[in-house]
């Protein structure tokens, strides 16, 4: 039996190098407990592209402490 | 076929050739080195062991990776080992063994002379990485130890436990920042290539994103080398890294170098099976957990007891029972069509029913927990932590997943491309590995290449550059897409995944491959039609980096797909349906097919020109690849 929940997220976001940055709240309904936290912002970014925002940034990379190290959480 | 695909390989004895050529090749003097600049894109084995050896030997080297870190490139995640022919169990290895099971093991589509040379220069990698510091396993006395992968009968893998790629990476990382720090090498992170540069005919330079500020510059060189790894991501679901592409080159591709055998694909046995519909990729679980663990199905469709209540006599080892002279090590391409197989009866294990037991129970009951903790300790706990299950305790799941391309850009005997002044290596050159890469392989011939091999034969073709300046490179200017469609590109990136999964992936037969030739141009429409890009091109833009890289693997689909289809044979990765036996095992069809499909860019994707390279067997006789009872 899957399971879901909601999540409430707090995104560091900025524009770019030089630009004013600052947390942003999301609401992250219906989140299956199979999923990855990467997982869980490609749901996030694909929901935010629908309504016309830009989607958050992040390094996903190979897994376990190799490769790209992610998003810090 | 119009391009001349001469493959410069020397004349006399296989164990002669590499010798000799590095006798005959021209060199450049060291003062003289300086005055040559060399492109490097990708930094992973095969990138960094280039830029560190020919910024070692004096050239001016530029290096552009598009991780914040040459230390992040894929081959960081490659686990269970290197081969190398040191026949330090003395259980019988040679190079000449090496190269004759490579040669099997890519079931004879592989040119013999390449793969001598990688079996000869094998031996220098073990001690170039112990140099380094590589700490490979050792034994007790000592001695560094090796384990047996699939394919072999002898054992030939030196490992560092289960993250060899990444000891091995870091010893390469250590030798390329030595450089960087000495200044002979110039490193650009977060740079992606976009376009190679020709010029009358000749490779001058590249031109290059910067991934943070979007900003787009021209890089000229006297020769361009391109490390970029392979396109198993063309299957969205696989096991590179997410950022892994096709675009340096396919953008090389279209700018005239040929690529050789597309169709080739490997799918690695051992992957963890997708939980759910979300998931982005599959993590590969080592094949050298072959070694202790066995593999196994319930006998009987709709079996529901956990796999620990299930008795010996209501399991099937079906390895062992197909294969029983190499029973869990037989080559990956037929350990997963086999499962696949199993699966497809209705015996897959799990919530969704698509995977088959590795069990290491009856390994931990001869050798202990702590044996099989020192060998594959990382492994279970990665294991355990992705899937929630301990593997000590209950069976792994595992299943097939695309992992590695055999196929890449046509290179001769000294990894030049089509296009003088390109040199491709490591992944993403077509060279060694025929039909079937072997496991351990991968390491050894990014190694080879970066470290061995471009280093001798690249200052062949400078030499005739001498005191020329690089090419100026005054660019047209890359139009970018800013597109409001509706859908997203990973949307389509996965549309465009589930077709080559069901169509060319570990079984294609005709019509299926008719129909995602017919199939992939339409999604592709749609994709120019409908895709939403939002942003700009001048900043951090990821969605943007995705539609270029989905764009090309869109073009490079319908190559596979047309190689695949005029491939009338199955061999190694490549199984058509229409050519097996009785007992479903693969029938090559080696009057017809014993070449190299290099496949020619005529500025439609769905109409490329077929170029043949024959290959010619001088030193081991083409037999059928049988792994049920004997070995030759």
């Amino acid at each position: 039996m899957e399971l879901q929940v909601n999540v409430i997220l707090q995104v560091w976001r900025q524009d770019s190098p030089d630009s004013q940055g600052g947390f942003q709240t999301y609401q992250v309904d219906e989140v299956s407990d199979e999923m990855s936290f990467l997982e869980m912002l490609d749901l996030l970014n694909e929901r935010l592209l629908s309504q016309g925002e830009d989607p958050i940034a992040f390094d996903h990379d190979w897994t376990v402490g190799r490769g790209s190290v992610g998003p810090v959480v | 076929m119009s391009l001349q695909l001469e493959t410069k390989v020397p004349d006399g004895p296989i164990a002669d050739k590499w010798e000799n050529h590095k006798f005959s090749v021209r060199l450049v003097n060291p003062s003289n080195k300086r005055k040559f600049k060399v492109i490097i894109v990708g930094s992973g084995l095969a990138g960094a062991s280039a830029a560190a050896s020919l910024g070692e030997l004096g050239y001016e080297v530029e290096v552009f990776t598009f991780h914040d870190s040459p230390r992040r490139a894929h081959s960081i995640a490659a686990q269970g080992g290197i081969n190398a022919a040191k026949n330090y169990h003395n259980d019988g290895d040679s190079v000449y063994r090496l190269f004759y099971d490579t040669v099997k093991g890519g079931d004879y589509r592989s040119r013999e002379a390449n793969v001598h040379r990688l079996a000869e220069v094998s031996l220098n990698i073990i001690d170039q990485a112990t140099a380094q510091g590589v700490p490979f396993a050792r034994e007790y006395g000592g001695l560094l130890d090796n384990r047996s992968f699939g394919g072999a009968q002898v054992s030939r893998t030196f490992y560092a436990r289960g993250a060899t790629g990444q000891q091995l990476l870091l010893g390469a990382y250590s030798a390329l920042m030595r450089q960087v720090d000495s200044g002979k090498v110039k490193l650009h992170t977060r740079s992606e290539m976009l376009d190679l540069v020709v010029k009358e005919g000749r490779a001058v330079g590249i031109v290059a994103r910067d991934l943070i500020t979007g900003e787009v510059t021209s890089h000229s060189a006297h020769a361009v080398v391109l490390a970029t790894g392979g396109y198993s991501n063309v299957f969205f679901l696989s096991t590179n890294a997410m950022a892994s592409n096709v675009t340096a080159i396919w953008r090389a591709h279209r700018r005239g170098a040929a690529f050789a055998n597309p169709c080739f694909t490997q799918i690695h046995p051992t992957c963890i099976p997708a939980s759910d519909e979300f998931q982005s990729k599959l993590t590969l679980m080592s094949e050298s957990l072959r070694n202790d663990g066995r593999i196994w199905v319930p006998k009987n469709v709709g079996e529901t007891r956990p796999a620990n209540q299930i008795p010996e006599e209501d399991r099937d080892y079906y390895l062992e029972r197909i294969y029983p002279a190499f029973g869990n090590l037989v080559p990956r391409d037929v350990a997963s069509r086999v499962a696949k197989r199993m699966v497809d009866s209705g015996r897959g294990v799990g919530a969704l029913e698509n995977g088959v037991y590795l069990d290491f129970k009856h390994a931990i009951a001869r050798e202990g927990q702590h044996a099989i903790e020192e060998r594959y300790g990382n492994l279970f706990e990665m294991y355990n932590r992705i899937t929630d299950e301990d593997p000590y305790k209950v069976p792994m799941r595992i299943y097939p997943a695309p992992h590695y391309t055999m196929g890449g850009l046509w290179v001769d005997y000294n990894l030049m491309t089509t296009v003088p002044g390109l040199y491709s290596i490591g992944e993403a050159n077509f060279s060694d590995h025929g039909a079937n890469r072997l496991g351990a392989s991968a390491l050894m011939q990014g190694l080879a290449d970066g470290y061995f091999v471009l280093p001798y034969t690249i200052g062949d073709y400078l030499a005739d550059y001498l005191n020329t300046s690089p090419v100026p490179t005054d660019d047209p200017a890359f139009g970018y897409m800013s597109t409001n469609g509706t859908r997203s590109v990973d949307w389509f990136h996965k549309e465009l995944g589930k077709i080559m999964l069901e169509h060319c992936g570990m079984a294609r037969n005709e019509s299926g491959l008719q129909k995602a030739l017919s199939d992939i141009p339409a999604l592709y429409e749609e994709y120019d039609s409908d895709v939403r890009v939002l942003g700009a091109g001048d900043s951090l833009n990821q969605s943007l980096e995705r539609a270029g890289r989905v764009d090309d693997f869109f073009e490079l689909a319908q190559a596979m797909c047309l190689d695949a289809l005029n491939r009338e044979e199955s061999c190694g990765g490549h199984f058509r349906e229409e050519h097996q036996s009785s007992d479903g095992e693969a029938q090559r069809d080696d009057e017809n097919f014993t070449n190299v499909s290099a496949w020619e860019w005529t500025g439609d994707a769905s109409n490329p020109e077929l170029n043949v390279e024959p290959l010619e067997f001088e030193n081991v006789a083409l037999t059928t690849r049988s792994y049920k009872w004997s070995y030759k």
